[in-house]
């Protein structure tokens, strides 16, 4: 069976919100696919079609070219992480996992080696009630590992989690990619993914943004700029402007110029006599990247990630 | 487009595949120290209740004097007038019955043999009535149906050893046997003759919590003609006498041109006290009902309180199994913990309901294995069993553990309290209605409306099969809703 | 106190199944109490004098199904707060915890009342509307029903009385067990199947004692209007028996809600 995950034109309404509105995109193995979007964008609503738990109204969506719900161990095919929380207070984590595995045809082994993966020996014992949100992260994780699926996905796992926790968990998802697995994290904080996914599905309102690596994605969005950093600020921006490039200035002393070279830049800023401590070609951050596809986007440029600041 | 559907599995691997849900369903069951500690409640209330109600309960059943007890040591109804004369050894009777009044349905008016005249002696008896045709019965439990119709109608009685064959004709020269019957015990020399009985009718008047229970006696009466007796040794019928058996004080005999008049009172047949011992000693199960309905209740709902139906269905897309899968877990565990108890219960009561007046003669000692002792206990079990798929399905169905609860617990307990406040009419609709009329199944006797439990007055198997069709309908409803929902 | 009251009371009125229990306790009082009445006539009876029926009592047989909806309200008007872990912000704002038990009590309790009110008056004006038709007529020697006529006024109020107990029994048992299905099969189990056992137990001095100390057989003593001698426990007695069991489960609630940890 293949290791991906196709959507095709997907669409699903819940009464009067088109929570989905003609997605498609693909998440190959061997590499860690960001899903990104704000909140309400529709990744939680695509991942539960995937799983089979919500019907879409229209299009379709294959792990490994077959429907889940025709799957008869999904958990064999496909590993998720959707609610940490989704787990009874009362009941022990180990006996959580079980009935996953005893459902699915796992041997009772598989229970203990992933409580192992996630570093949850001491705590397997105890009822989840009890669990902090890092510890049910961890559990959730254990559950989607449990299976040994090559199709993974993650729905916002760094949520709740201490520093330590989130590095823990981009080098889990690293590292399974590097297995050759396909696993899809979706975040609403762009930055998260910054240092974990290869590739990006940006989406936005239920539609498909951009679908890019992120270096494709920095180069774009740094596409030529120059950051300057002077003390004549205003007079800068008024040579620059002049000379036909487009200035924002990002600080008291900061400025990006667009539309200009670097040498030019520093020949203008000499020929006005204008001092500068530093000029560089800009780099943007994956926020950065992300607040500009989203304005281009247009259409929620008020509801662009809440949430993120 | 095209979807790559994987051929369907054979049936083993599909069996293999419900196995392992069932596991995993138990699994989480068990898990839930809660749940587990809900059934072993159920199963102490139901104990410590039925104890509390066999302490409460008590009869004077055995008190009553001139008790008649059948051959068989259970209690009788014997009375009836009987006209009548010895005869010895083998031999025949044919009268014509030429006129029975309709006093009650279950009159009756004909030809006996008995073992003299003492009540709860042993006998085989021809008859006709007016609701059930011609019927030959004998030792207070046979009972063979003849041609339905009503008097006038010839009947023959032939005795042979203790063997006695009846014969019925519309005329007098076309006969039909109707059967024959063995009365054991009949000795060599019995009394042959005509009589006549009817039933007194019961009446039952129900109000506002207060049940009271009337007998008003009605009088049977009915005319023969052309009685001829044909034996070696018997007396002949002109030289017959009456006798007023069981001292019904109603019987009366003329005799006028050749035609014989006889009223008579009273009821020939099984006559066992309404109160059933096997039923309070299991009185506890309606409590423990309670108890069963909330964990059941939780099984289905604990999945939608935090979101869990989406790992559930995450791990097993086939949803009608995962349902079916739940139904047998808590359908099953709700069994096991129901058999436990009632068999307790019925164990442990026993002495004490003995020692209230619940022995024999009035009520015989049964075994756990009789019939409907074992249909009591185990439709016990089946009961609590069936409620508890009952709540699960309530459960899916409202995703909310209070509505549920509440719903389940009215429609099974408040139709009995409702019912027996209600006239006894109405109160059988509600018994025979609504899923309260399983409790039926926990009685070891026939329906009576003699009772302060409504539920008594249904058979064991409508209560149990209204309960299981309130179950089946609910299940379906699950299921549907299950398919089409997003979760 | 006002100002826990007016925070309770916006509590109460927020959570959506309020309104419709409250519709429910209305409702099903007078939906089983009119289906009741419709079912008796006279001529169920030898004879249309002699039915004894107390047309009082049996006007107000939906008493039976609206203690349920009461019993749902009182038990989750405490067990959501403790399921959403609303009782801290609770206790947070009001420190004071007797005080806190207090105003829920109060309203909750206010409540039930002024809807048992309406279901309970109105099952009664149903009643009397419907009694005449099927021969409990004062021919037969049946007084017309009103609230005018004092036995009759009394059972009527004193049944708004009792499903206001039931509140309070519900809410004291809840902040007792503090998860719904428990304080619910508790408070279910007192109001339906004690008085099963009640009723079936055969020995009469078992039965009259039952009655006497059962929380809602005796409560319930409130709506006879006839046979009166024949009552094992007079009616204001019997309510006093059911004031008597909510007083000390309230006495418990309270000292088990100002010592335990909010949970």
């Amino acid at each position: 069976m293949d290791a991906d995950i196709e959507v095709r034109d997907l669409r699903k309404r819940y009464g009067s919100t088109l929570a989905v509105d003609g997605l498609s995109f693909t998440v190959p193995p061997g590499r860690v696919t960001g899903f990104v979007g704000p909140n309400g964008a529709g990744k939680s609503t695509t991942m539960r079609i995937i799983l089979g738990l919500d019907a879409p109204d229209e299009g379709v969506a294959l792990v490994g070219g077959r429907q889940y719900r025709s799957l008869r161990t999904p958990l064999r095919h496909v590993g998720a992480l959707l609610d940490a929380a989704a787990v009874h207070p009362s009941r022990r984590a180990a006996d959580h996992l079980l009935w996953m595995a005893q459902a699915s045809g796992l041997p009772r082994r598989r229970v203990d080696e992933v409580i192992g993966l996630v570093g949850l020996e001491s705590a397997a014992g105890r009822p989840a009630g009890g669990f902090s949100l890092g510890m049910r992260q961890r559990l959730g994780i254990a559950a989607a590992l449990l299976g040994d699926p090559p199709v993974l996905m993650f729905d916002e796992p760094v949520n709740g989690l201490d520093p330590d926790g989130i590095r823990w968990i981009r080098e889990l998802l690293r590292s399974l990619a590097a297995e050759g697995r396909a696993v899809l994290v979706s975040s609403h904080l762009m930055g998260e993914l910054e240092d974990t996914a290869d590739h990006l599905v940006v989406i936005g309102r239920g539609r498909l943004v951009t679908e890019t690596s992120v270096g494709a994605l920095l180069a774009a969005a740094s596409g030529g700029r120059v950051a300057l950093r002077t003390s004549h600020r205003t007079e800068a921006m008024t040579v620059l402007a002049g000379a036909g490039a487009t200035v924002a200035a990002t600080g008291r002393e900061t400025v990006t110029v667009g539309g200009l070279p670097t040498e030019r830049v520093i020949a203008l800023l000499s020929d006005h006599g204008l001092p500068f401590s530093e000029v560089s070609a800009h780099r943007a951050s994956l926020e950065e990247a992300y607040m500009e596809l989203t304005r281009d986007a247009g259409e929620f440029t008020a509801a662009a990630v809440p949430g993120a600041s | 487009m095209t979807t790559t559907l994987r051929p369907v599995p054979p049936r083993s691997q599909r069996a293999a595949g419900f196995g392992r849900l069932l596991r995993a369903e138990w699994t989480k069951f068990r898990s839930v120290p809660g749940w587990v500690a809900g059934m072993v409640a159920a199963v102490v209330v139901t104990v410590l209740v039925s104890l509390l109600a066999a302490s409460g309960s008590g009869t004077d059943a055995n008190d009553v004097p001139d008790l008649v007890t059948g051959p068989d040591g259970g209690l009788v109804a014997d009375a009836f007038q009987f006209v009548h004369g010895p005869m010895t050894g083998d031999g025949s009777v044919t009268v014509r019955v030429t006129g029975q009044d309709a006093s009650h349905d279950d009159a009756m008016a004909g030809l006996m043999i008995k073992d003299g005249t003492t009540p709860g002696s042993v006998y085989a008896a021809l008859m006709v009535t007016p609701a059930d045709g011609v019927r030959l019965r004998a030792m207070f439990d046979a009972d063979v149906a003849g041609r339905d119709g009503v008097a006038p109608r010839w009947l023959r009685l032939v005795r042979s050893g203790t063997e006695v064959t009846g014969y019925e004709s519309a005329d007098g020269i076309d006969w039909a046997e109707v059967g024959t019957v063995d009365v054991p015990g009949l000795p060599e020399t019995a009394e042959l003759g005509v009589f006549v009985a009817s039933p007194p009718d019961v009446r039952v008047e129900r109000q506002a919590g207060s049940t009271s229970v009337g007998e008003v006696e009605t009088i049977g009466r009915a005319t023969f003609a052309d009685l001829a007796v044909d034996a070696d040794d018997a007396v002949a019928p002109e030289r017959w006498s009456g006798t007023d058996v069981g001292r019904t004080g109603t019987g009366a005999v003329t005799i006028a041109g050749g035609v014989l008049t006889v009223t008579g009172s009273g009821d020939i047949g099984p006559d066992p006290p309404d109160d059933d011992p096997v039923q309070i000693g299991l009185f506890g199960a309606v409590v423990g009902l309670m108890v069963v309905i909330a964990v059941a209740v939780l099984f289905a709902t604990s999945e939608y309180g935090r979101a869990m139906i989406r790992t559930t269905f995450a791990v097993t897309p086939r949803r009608g199994q995962v349902l079916a899968a739940k139904a047998i877990v808590i359908g099953g565990v709700t069994f096991v913990a129901g058999l436990v108890a009632a068999v307790t219960a019925v164990l442990l009561t026993r002495p004490l309901l003995r020692d209230a007046g619940f022995g024999p003669p009035a009520f015989p000692e049964s075994s756990l294995f009789d019939g409907p002792v074992l249909r009591a206990v185990v439709g016990t079990a089946a009961m609590l069993a069936v409620v508890a798929v009952l709540a699960l399905a309530a459960g899916i169905l409202t995703r909310h553990s209070a509505g549920a609860i509440t719903g389940v617990v009215l429609l099974v307990v408040l139709p009995i309290l409702v019912a027996s406040a209600l006239p006894p009419g109405a109160a059988e609709w509600i018994m025979r209605l609504t899923p309260a009329g399983a409790l039926a199944i926990q009685r070891t006797k026939d329906p009576t409306a003699g009772l302060v439990e409504p539920w008594a007055m249904v058979g064991p198997w409508a209560g149990f099969g209204m309960l299981c069709l309130y179950a089946t309908v609910a299940m379906a409803l699950a299921a549907r809703s299950l398919r089409g929902r997003d979760t | 106190m006002s100002r826990v009251l007016r925070a309770e009371w916006t509590k109460l009125r927020t959570v959506p199944s309020t309104a419709w229990l409250v519709a429910a306790v209305i409702g099903l009082t007078l939906a089983l109490g009119v289906a009741a009445v419709a079912s008796v006539d006279t001529a169920h009876c030898p004879t249309p004098t002699t039915c004894a029926e107390d047309t009082a009592r049996l006007s107000l047989t939906g008493v039976w199904l609206g203690q349920a909806a009461v019993a749902v309200l009182a038990v989750l008007a405490v067990t959501n707060e403790h399921a959403s872990g609303l009782i801290r912000s609770t206790l947070a704002a009001s420190p004071s915890r007797v005080r806190v038990l207090a105003g829920r009590l109060t309203v909750v309790t206010v409540t039930v009342v002024a809807a048992a009110a309406l279901g309970v008056a109105g099952s009664v004006l149903a009643a009397a509307a419907i009694l005449p038709s099927n021969g409990f007529t004062p021919a037969h020697g049946y007084a017309q029903l009103s609230l005018a006529d004092g036995p009759t006024l009394r059972a009527a109020a004193g049944s708004v009385l009792y499903l206001g107990l039931v509140a309070v029994i519900g809410v004291a048992v809840a902040t007792i067990v503090r998860g719904t299905a428990a304080a619910l099969t508790a408070a279910l189990t007192v109001l339906y199947a004690i008085p099963l056992l009640v009723r079936f137990v055969s020995d009469p001095g078992w039965q009259e004692q039952l009655q006497r100390w059962s929380p809602s057989s005796a409560g319930l003593t409130i709506q006879a209007t006839t046979g009166l001698e024949r009552l094992p426990i007079q009616p204001w007695a019997g309510l006093g028996v059911l004031a008597g069991y909510a007083f000390v489960t309230l006495v418990l609630a309270a000292a088990l809600f100002h010592s335990r940890d909010a949970g």
